[in-house]
């Protein structure tokens, strides 16, 4: 008759350096554990992972010598176990996952941000004749507008590059945009996409 | 009176972690070494 040695004397004997005590541990609790885990998350790859990582802290619990045995090995690693499978969840929730089916899709649901092949067109379009307006431009009204709306450049920044007043430099802006608004009305042009 | 037994098995019953986690386990335990310190606790894994 073979004697079962119990899970306590494994523990401490795992704890002075027999690696096999921890086999033996792990072979015995091993579908009790699983089919735990299991059961709450009803996907096999996501209990193999939450398994791993119940053994990992049980492992390194004990070799720091942080566990004291009270003959209640099994209910602590449940514990970890359960611990484990709220994070999960709880990480889950921050990062849901999407799965396609034959019957619905998400994406019909959810858009893509970025525009399609026609209004990226029209966009770029705009741009260009944006571009043509702004060379009609004075010179130094010209060049704050380029500062401030192609190179994102502060007023601040303006001025010192320009060596005039950061009022002079926002008044020379005004009047781009004024005078950029005069051409289009005049020109009878369409900007809008 | 009439016994109904269940003929699906409970699916739940039946997980059991592979015998590839296991001996990774194992593995880490053997490499893992903790050491001390003063106050601090050092994990260490050995090739």
């Amino acid at each position: 008759m073979e004697v079962q040695i119990e899970d306590s004397v494994l523990v401490k004997n795992y704890i002075k350096g027999d690696e096999k005590a921890l086999e033996i541990l792990i072979s015995r609790h091993n579908q009790r554990i699983s089919s735990f885990i299991y059961s709450k998350v009803l996907n096999r790859d996501v209990t193999e992972d939450i398994f791993q990582d119940t053994f990992i802290k049980v492992i390194k619990t004990l070799k720091k010598g942080s566990y004291s045995e009270e003959g209640k090995f099994l209910p602590w690693v449940m514990r970890i176990a359960h611990n484990l499978i709220i994070d999960y969840f709880r990480k889950n929730k921050r990062m849901p996952m999407f799965e396609g089916s034959d019957d619905f899709n998400i994406f019909s649901v959810i858009g893509d941000d970025k525009l399609n092949a026609e209004k990226q067109l029209i966009k770029n379009q705009i741009d260009s004749d944006l571009k043509i307006l702004v060379e009609e431009l004075p010179d130094d009204q010209k060049e704050v507008l380029v500062m401030r709306i192609y190179k994102d450049m502060s007023f601040k920044e303006i001025s010192e590059n320009t060596g005039v007043s950061i009022n002079t430099a926002l008044g020379r802006m005004r009047y781009a945009l004024i005078n950029m608004r005069k051409i289009i009305e005049k020109n009878n042009i369409v900007l809008t996409n | 009176m009439e016994k109904i037994y269940s003929e699906n098995l409970n699916k739940c019953r039946l997980a059991k972690t592979s015998l590839g986690t296991i001996q990774f386990l194992l593995n880490y335990s053997k490499s893992l070494q903790v050491i001390n310190y003063r106050t601090i606790q050092f994990e260490n894994n050995l090739n």
